[in-house]
């Protein structure tokens, strides 16, 4: 589970190659190149962990917001988690899945502190109030073999 | 200097175990949720209802008069803002407001108007920060920075603020004609920017250019509010009034009497809950959200999004402060499409819960407000109980 500086390394400069040939807004549904691109757009730093069944691509903002994107074995990001004072750009974070949020219908009984999307390609889950926000975002189509919606935190 | 204030805040409360507290409490308990509405003038009437979209269940309302700076005739009263112990600072949609009506912006030194971009989980809301006179009850407020969302002045938010959430600039995407964020913090801690020339760029403001709990304005009665609501039968309530109390041990009527004080994190507002042998370490406790969420995966959930269990579970929690005050609170979950179905006026369930999505939280909303009288001391104002921020029941 443990990272390593030769690991983050090496997976940096694969990601500099790869960031080469994708486009900036990528995140959700993008590949390793776009983790890169969310890392750059947050001015952030980057850790990586590397689990059985995903690669977990941790980035923190300056001000202290931490954003997980979850690389299945395939190099696809098959889902996002963020948690922190401030929320994060969710357009960069979930790429072109954010339509789906903005044109989501409102719930029944609406509250602030609380907001689900569950889509057939698209389930996300906000939470928090000002100064502690939390979500996830993911494709259920794209989670790979044994891996829990409770693993993406 | 965090532990320094954790071993203060328990000193604190070691001082006060005398007075009682400890144990557990239910929802018929608390300390003096009662029948009778205290009287005063630092009591506002606070109002459950389906809201102005028809669609608000367990949201507590108030009616908010704001003036221009320094006139007492260049005023409106507008009704049904929400009231929020988990933000900071009055927020009005700009179409609930009189055409007519108009406050000065809050500009920066060079002259531009500051613009903020408010966060909450479910959405963002864009509009200038206005200064204005507010009056709740008998307290008064002067020149208090507040948000006027959807102003059309200043409609389009930029793609810094718009790309972290919906956009919710009406009343009937807001839910409410405003917010009155009466939390542990004066300050929101937004995005703010200034617009000269159309393009907006981010700013940091001063802490007294911020959008700011009024709370902490006011003359007197200014270290917190306690909400109190009554108990609602297990089949909900098509009504329900309470009172929203300003000043914590200020007044006869707003005394800590035997509530025990949960300090909270100086950095979030959050506090520890212990459910089903696990600890949620940033838990909170907030009249904005309209169900208690946690994680609970033996639950069934509806489409509504609500639990559904198919009979009511009686459950319990313990909450504990980062002063280690600790308490145990059994609280109800009912099936949420029964609920719905069986009263379809209802406006207010004591046993409405929802899966919570982050899992190091437990959210106890406005069911567990419906038979206590919750304390909400802002952070480092003075209370007889120590200083903010706590929560009290």
């Amino acid at each position: 589970m443990m990272s390593t500086r030769s690991r983050r390394w090496a997976l940096g400069a694969a990601l500099l190659l790869q960031a080469l040939a994708v486009p900036a807004f990528a995140g959700l549904g993008g590949n390793a190149g776009s983790v890169e691109a969310d890392q750059l757009k947050m001015k952030g730093t980057l850790r990586t962990t590397v689990a059985a069944a995903f690669t977990v691509h941790e980035i923190t903002s300056p001000a202290g917001t931490v954003v997980r994107e979850y690389l299945a074995p395939s190099g696809v990001v098959f889902a996002v988690a963020w948690h922190g004072r401030k929320m994060p750009d969710l357009q960069q974070t979930l790429g072109t899945y954010f339509n789906q949020l903005t044109a989501a219908p409102r719930p029944e009984h609406p509250n602030h502190a609380h907001f689900s999307v569950n889509e057939p390609n698209f389930v996300l889950q906000s939470s928090g109030h000002m100064r502690a926000y939390s979500g996830r975002a993911y494709d259920p189509s794209l989670l790979p073999q044994g891996v829990a919606v409770t693993d993406i935190q | 200097m965090r532990r320094l204030i954790a071993l203060v805040s328990v000193a604190t409360v070691l001082g006060l175990a005398a007075c009682g507290g400890g144990g557990s409490s239910d929802l018929s308990g608390g300390g003096g949720g009662g029948t009778t509405p205290p009287a005063g003038n630092n009591v506002a009437t606070l109002t459950v209802d389906a809201g102005p979209d028809q669609n608000s269940v367990n949201t507590p309302f108030v009616s908010v008069t704001v003036c221009s700076p320094g006139s007492t005739t260049n005023c409106t009263t507008v009704d049904h803002i929400e009231v929020d112990t988990g933000s900071y600072g009055l927020r009005i949609i700009a179409s609930a407001l009189p055409s007519s009506f108009a406050l000065p912006y809050e500009t920066d030194s060079n002259n531009n108007t500051i613009v903020e971009c408010t966060v909450f989980a479910d959405g963002i809301s864009w509009g200038p920060v206005e200064t204005a006179d507010i009056q709740i009850a008998g307290e008064a407020a002067s020149s208090v920075p507040v948000q006027i969302i959807g102003s059309s002045s200043f409609t389009t938010p930029p793609a810094d603020c718009s790309s972290r959430g919906m956009t919710e600039d009406s009343v009937e995407t807001f839910g409410a004609n405003g917010i009155l964020g009466v939390g542990a913090f004066v300050q929101d801690d937004g995005f703010y920017y200034t617009c000269p020339s159309g393009t907006c760029a981010p700013i940091e403001p001063s802490l007294n250019e911020e959008v700011s709990n009024p709370v902490a304005f006011f003359a007197t009665d200014n270290n917190g509010v306690v909400v109190v609501l009554p108990n609602v039968p297990a089949a909900g309530s098509t009504t329900l009034t309470g009172s929203l109390i300003f000043g914590i041990g200020t007044e006869s009527n707003n005394a800590l009497g035997s509530a025990m004080i949960y300090t909270l994190d100086p950095d979030t507002g959050n506090l520890s809950i212990t459910f089903n042998n696990s600890t949620f370490s940033e838990s909170f406790i907030d009249s904005g959200s309209n169900a208690n969420y946690f994680v609970d995966s033996s639950i069934p959930t509806c489409t509504s999004g609500f639990f559904c269990p198919s009979s009511t579970l009686s459950l319990s929690a313990t909450v504990t402060g980062i002063n280690n005050a600790s308490t145990a609170v059994s609280f109800d979950v009912a099936n949420a499409d029964d609920l719905f179905n069986g009263n379809t006026s209802g406006v207010a369930f004591n046993n409405l819960a929802a899966p919570e999505s982050d899992t190091d939280s437990f959210d106890f909303g406005l069911p567990f407000f419906l038979g206590r009288s919750v304390y909400t001391a802002i952070a480092d104002q003075s209370t007889p109980g120590g200083n903010g921020p706590y929560i009290a029941f």
